[in-house]
């Protein structure tokens, strides 16, 4: 019995292609659980989600003249968190606002410099990977990546925590809020390059928004929730892997959707356990 | 320097954007205002589920991208409400729930939707009247609310707590106004599609937002840029020949840096002796925005160029694929002036509409399609060009059809037979799987017709007759051109059959990127083990457990090589091949011809080159593949 349990656990990573995954959704979870507790108390969804098409015309560029696309990408998603970070400056427009008429823009240009006859087929999506078709290279590239955001957290943790509630009683401290945003959404879009080349453009914001979104129902103070956050990331990673193996779905697309399914019970938990604290109203 | 105003499908086209204008111009106002921009593109992106039932089950596409902007307008509402008014976060959330929702289904469930992709690419340049009649109803819709409910969404606006504190009520106001972006938003995607829809209802509010303070102004300012923008864009992209959508988006971006530049620049001057006298700073900026606009138009026009459209006496002839271009090419020859919509080396399935494709359409007399969905638009095409050109369907004529969606198991079976004369065994073949084909409906037809070179003997046949009948002068040249060049389609066909046999049966074991060979395996007696993508559509995403067991395959049956395709990421392919221990370095042509100067340049030499890949990978690299007479 306890054989064919282990045989059902373990059989899915008998292949290199689904270890290197495994270490790959275990990176990805650390880094994209504790960055989106940062993204969601900052309520930067908007840029998890626009980042990956952002960096298309960085991409297409380094493509036309040769040189690699990550550094392209990576160029692209700097000028994108830089011309953000800018256009959020001016009074009228908020920071949404500023990263929808940025990405915008940027894609626009992104799809018309592809046009050129130079540019190789499907440079759309040459940079975004599948969780199935990782290099020992890539899972290496992440882990590394996933290091830079882990310290650049740490470093910054008194400043994100300054600015993430009270923004005024921030700069009281003497702490930029302008410049913890930029230096937020340049931490955002290096995670970017990472789950674009793990996960495809499609579900970055599933990595770096939906576990911490779940953590936030339950989490009391930043360090739990962090914790939580990271547990979703890992565990429903996981769970997508296995829902893919066995029920032969989409990965990608899986550990999306199982991510989101453990927030609607999160969702619904909280709420009933937010009813039951409630006292029984006077009458 | 009006002229591309006077093309009619240029007209329909301005006819959307200013309809259009109206309701996203308003709308926009208000997304702005309430910090609505990720609602704004996140239900312009969550279509896509409803855009894949659509296509599945046979439904209109705008139906069922409204149902599911709906359902995605009310999902966020409920739970934003429930999170203190986090917009944000939950629209990530539902997003993401969405795109998951939507990739299952095209991967997993619809194997055969193939122009998906399409569908989240609108563009100016095809529009119907059912898109004009959703952009009207849409503005109309957005003008009456923002009549009767403007107040109460500009208290909630600027002061949500003092709102309710003087008894707005801010449920119902808030959920039409995210019920009425769903509405625009939906409206929008044919227009610039999903991706670029903030072009038209963010950037122009934005981007007129620093100079205006009042609504009323700002709305009607608004909705006059955004026309003009559009109006511009889609000018400009005729002139360059580059898809409207994405000029129009450059083009806003260019006009809001502009915008906020210039502002800030009179705004510093303006603050410096005064200390910032408000209408001091209205004033100063009224002429600069005429400016600005005056600088725009004189920057748009003097980038442009002409060109003529003189074709002599030859026929105008458009054809869609880049094989399908090479056939007509050398069965017309000189005789016709051939447009081809496709360029080397992309994937039709994600092809966006540019202004000369429906321009040459429009003046064609004949358009040859390659059909089965793999060029779906080129119908809608037709249609909004207004061109009176016959329109044939090529691969609805040639012999052998075979059904889509479950080529390996299809092709399991001609294993054993595979060793023999095929060209005996080719008539019972071919009428098998033609019923096979009709059974399976329209869409399930495998599109890859091609592959099989006496598909392509018969397609050349129908291309001549079809010439022919549109010129018949031309009748001795087209009709000896056709003879010679079906001389080398049988030359093709024979030196690869020869190619084959030099491998053992037992041999020939073909793993690709995407199920696209199945014409070829089953003309030449080549077993399918798989395909890493194992869909038709190259959208779609493989699963673990395909993957595993497709791995496991090649391992037992000692498969020597998997071939990535050139217009297909080839990571999946190189990592099944690491796993494995086969080589994947050798590529074949599928969806596309490869540019000029490269092996699959050409019809003959995509063949001959992927027989020539095969056969080597087949046999690690001990038999060669080259075919004499070509």
């Amino acid at each position: 019995m306890s054989g064919v349990l282990s045989n059902v656990v373990l059989d899915p990573f008998a292949q290199g292609i689904m270890q290197r995954a495994l270490v790959e959704i275990v990176l990805l979870g650390i880094a994209g659980g504790l960055l989106g507790c940062w993204i969601v108390f900052h309520r930067l969804s908007y840029s998890a989600e626009a980042l990956p098409h952002a960096m298309f015309p960085g991409l297409v560029g380094a493509a036309l003249i040769g040189a690699p696309l990550v550094l392209g990408g990576a160029v692209g998603l700097l000028v994108a968190a830089l011309a953000i970070s800018a256009a959020a400056r001016i009074p009228t427009i908020d920071r949404d606002t500023s990263i929808s008429v940025v990405f915008t823009s940027m894609f626009g240009l992104g799809v018309l410099l592809a046009l050129s006859p130079d540019s190789p087929p499907g440079v759309q999506e040459l940079l975004f990977g599948d969780v199935l078709g990782l290099t020992a290279g890539d899972v290496a590239t992440a882990a590394g990546l996933t290091a830079v955001v882990l310290i650049a957290l740490r470093v910054l943790h008194p400043r994100l925590l300054a600015t993430a509630f009270d923004r005024d009683a921030a700069r009281t401290l003497g702490v930029r809020p302008g410049l913890v945003d930029l230096l937020l959404v340049t931490l955002i879009a290096v995670a970017t390059l990472i789950c674009v080349q793990a996960l495809g453009n499609l579900f970055v914001a599933a990595t770096l928004v939906a576990p911490a979104a779940g953590a936030r129902l339950f989490g009391r103070g930043v360090p739990t929730t962090m914790a939580i956050a990271c547990g979703i990331a890992i565990a429903c990673g996981i769970a997508g892997l296995y829902l893919s193996y066995y029920a032969h779905t989409a990965t990608g697309a899986s550990i999306a959707g199982v991510t989101v399914a453990v927030y609607v019970v999160l969702a619904g938990a909280a709420r009933l356990a937010a009813l039951r604290d409630r006292p029984l109203p006077a009458r | 320097m009006l002229d591309p105003f006077t093309l009619p499908f240029v007209q329909h086209g301005l006819w959307a954007i200013l309809l259009l204008a109206i309701g996203a111009g308003v709308l926009g106002t208000w997304i702005v205002l309430r910090g609505l921009a990720f609602y704004a593109h996140g239900v312009a992106a969550a279509t896509f589920p409803g855009l894949v039932l659509a296509d599945g089950l046979g439904f209109a596409a705008p139906l069922g991208a409204l149902a599911m902007a709906l359902l995605f307008a009310v999902a966020v509402g409920r739970l934003a409400t429930r999170q203190g008014g986090d917009h944000s976060t939950m629209t990530a959330m539902v997003l993401v729930g969405a795109l998951a929702a939507g990739v299952i289904l095209a991967s997993d469930v619809f194997d055969a939707a193939a122009n998906v992709n399409g569908l989240l690419f609108g563009s100016l340049l095809v529009i119907s009247d059912r898109d004009l009649m959703i952009a009207g109803a849409a503005s109309a819709v957005v003008l009456v609310a923002t009549l009767l409910l403007g107040p109460r969404w500009l208290a909630l606006g600027f002061d949500r707590d003092g709102a309710r504190a003087l008894g707005v009520r801010a449920g119902g106001p808030d959920a039409v106004l995210l019920v009425l972006v769903a509405l625009v938003a939906v409206a929008t995607l044919s227009a610039v599609g999903a991706l670029l829809a903030a072009a038209l209802m963010v950037i122009p509010a934005a981007t007129v937002r620093p100079w205006i303070s009042r609504m009323p102004i700002w709305q009607l300012a608004t909705t006059l840029v955004t026309a003009a923008l559009g109006a511009a864009g889609l000018w400009l992209s005729v002139k360059t020949n580059a898809p409207p959508g994405a000029t129009i988006a450059v083009l806003a971006g260019v006009l809001f840096l502009m915008s906020v530049t210039l502002h800030s620049v009179l705004h510093r001057r303006s603050d410096r002796p005064r200390g910032g006298g408000g209408g001091r700073r209205r004033l100063a900026g009224r002429p600069a925005l005429l400016v600005l606009l005056g600088l725009i138009g004189a920057g748009v026009a003097g980038c442009g160029s002409s060109d003529s459209g003189a074709k002599g006496d030859r026929i105008a002839v458009v054809a869609t694929t880049t094989q399908l271009g090479d056939i007509v090419r050398e069965v017309g020859g000189d005789r016709i002036a051939l447009h081809q919509i496709l360029q080397p080396n992309t994937d039709p399935h994600e092809y966006e509409p540019r202004p000369k494709d429906v321009q040459e359409t429009a003046g064609a007399k004949l358009v040859f399609a390659s059909g089965d969905g793999l060029d779906g638009w080129a119908g809608d095409i037709v249609e909004q060009s207004g061109s009176k050109a016959t329109t044939v369907t090529v691969g609805a004529k040639v012999p052998t059809r075979l059904p889509g969606g479950e080529g390996e198991h299809e092709h399991g079976d001609h294993e054993d037979e595979a060793g023999g004369d095929h060209d005996e065994q080719a008539g019972h073949d071919e009428a098998g799987h033609e019923e096979a084909g009709h059974d399976h409906g329209g869409g399930a037809v495998d599109p890859h017709w091609w592959h099989d070179p006496r598909n392509v003997a018969a397609a050349v046949t129908v291309i001549r007759d079809a010439l022919v009948a549109a010129e018949p002068d031309a009748t001795a040249a087209i009709d000896a051109r056709a003879t010679a060049y079906l001389k080398k389609v049988e030359a093709l066909d024979a030196g690869i059959a020869r190619c084959i046999r030099e491998v053992p049966a037992a041999q020939r074991k073909l793993v690709t990127s995407h199920d696209a060979f199945g014409y070829f395996t089953h003309r030449y007696g080549i077993r399918v083990v798989g395909a890493v993508i194992p869909s038709q559509t190259t959208q779609a995403q493989p699963s673990a457990g395909d993957v595993a067991k497709l791995a496991d395959l090649v391992k037992r049956e000692k498969v020597k090589a998997v071939f990535p395709e050139s217009s297909v990421n080839p990571k999946l392919a190189d990592a099944m091949a690491r796993q494995t221990g086969a080589v994947s370095n050798l590529t074949l042509y599928g969806d596309t011809l490869g540019p000029a100067g490269s092996d699959g340049a050409t019809y003959l030499g995509m063949e001959q080159h992927n027989a020539d890949a095969m056969v080597r990978g087949f046999t690690g690299g001990a038999v060669r593949c080259r075919v004499a007479g070509l």
